[in-house]
């Protein structure tokens, strides 16, 4: 997960600049970000987080980057969402609140 | 992506080979070769309805075409299964089938599509010869994963870049209308796209038409000469 890698989503970032992640949950290796308007992001990760792993940081998103191995969410609050890819593509999907697709890679 | 959503197929496939000794041992027994190794593929639902004398004459049509000279080598048309066994996102046609869909799915990293050059052995490419092209379309609800790209040739000729468009967009027109499950669909265009061509679009292989440097100019278009093949019997 090398940061200098990371290039903004130019698809994604539009889409998502302005919702605030409002929750992170995990469906094994799988990670859910819920978003304040009801919005759903399924990223699939190499592994589940481990137990002991530190409260991730969650509030609006300003920006998304993404290299082969990770994409992170840049925040308002200065700091960032990083999480690791189980593929450098087909890894992340987003569905609005009604379950229509708004984005996939 | 979800494997419950992840289809593999393992049939070797006509036209690709998977080993330098594998080529020379089918060079050597050329199309009765080709045959067996067509014949020797595990396939499914879509390919037991298949037997038609459209797929009869797709197999010998294709075996004409693995008879492995030089460009065939250099310029597959069909991918190789073990590197190219096509991947779906998790989606329905529900979704595959709102106006746009294709442009939420992002568009493939170039290093990735530098990676798929690479497994198939290709280290230069002049514009014009080929394109990373998804096995399963997006259209279709393929994947960008590296397991659903691979460098699809345009010089090809009857079977290539151009050809493979016109089943993608039949196959989705049938998808969107209710008359084809998207799974099925999934697996025709995966499992052999020679042969769904003959079924779905036309049972006869198109024109020959030299494409050695042009371009595809629209994903959409298909071979307006070309009639429409009847539904296939359910």
């Amino acid at each position: 997960m090398t940061a200098a890698r990371m290039h903004r989503n130019q698809k994604l970032t539009p889409v998502i600049k302005g919702r605030s992640i409002a929750q992170i949950g995990w469906d094994g290796a799988t990670a859910l970000l819920h978003f304040d308007d009801g919005s759903v992001m399924r990223i699939h990760t190499p592994a589940p987080p481990p137990k002991n792993a530190p409260p991730a940081p969650l509030g609006k998103v300003l920006a998304v980057r993404q290299s082969t191995e990770a994409i992170a969410f840049d925040l308002e609050s200065g700091s960032s969402l990083q999480i690791p890819l189980a593929e450098a593509t087909s890894s992340v999907m987003l569905r609005d609140s009604k379950g229509a697709l708004e984005y996939a890679d | 992506m979800g494997s419950q959503h992840t289809h593999r197929f393992s049939c070797m496939t006509e036209g690709r080979f998977r080993s330098t000794a594998a080529r020379r041992a089918t060079a050597g027994l050329g199309i009765a070769g080709a045959l067996l190794a067509f014949l020797a593929c595990d396939r499914s639902v879509s390919v037991q309805q298949a037997q038609s004398q459209a797929a009869s004459s797709a197999v010998a049509d294709t075996a004409q075409n693995v008879v492995p000279s030089d460009s065939a080598l250099r310029f597959p048309f069909v991918p190789d299964p073990a590197k190219t066994p096509g991947d779906t996102l998790e989606v329905t046609a529900a979704d595959i089938c709102v106006p746009g869909y294709s442009k939420k799915v992002r568009n493939v990293p170039i290093a990735v599509k530098r990676q798929v050059y690479a497994s198939y052995g290709i280290r230069t490419h002049k514009p014009g010869e080929y394109e990373v092209d998804h096995l399963i379309s997006l259209e279709l609800g393929g994947s960008n994963s590296i397991r659903n790209l691979w460098p699809e040739s345009f010089r090809t000729s009857p079977w290539n870049a151009h050809v493979k468009d016109a089943l993608e967009n039949e196959l989705h027109r049938r998808v969107c209308d209710g008359t084809l499950d998207l799974a099925k669909a999934q697996r025709i265009i995966a499992q052999n796209w020679v042969m769904g061509y003959r079924m779905y679009v036309n049972p006869n292989p198109p024109p020959t038409v030299t494409t050695h440097t042009r371009a595809r100019t629209s994903r959409h278009s298909r071979p307006r000469s070309q009639p429409q093949a009847p539904a296939p019997v359910p």
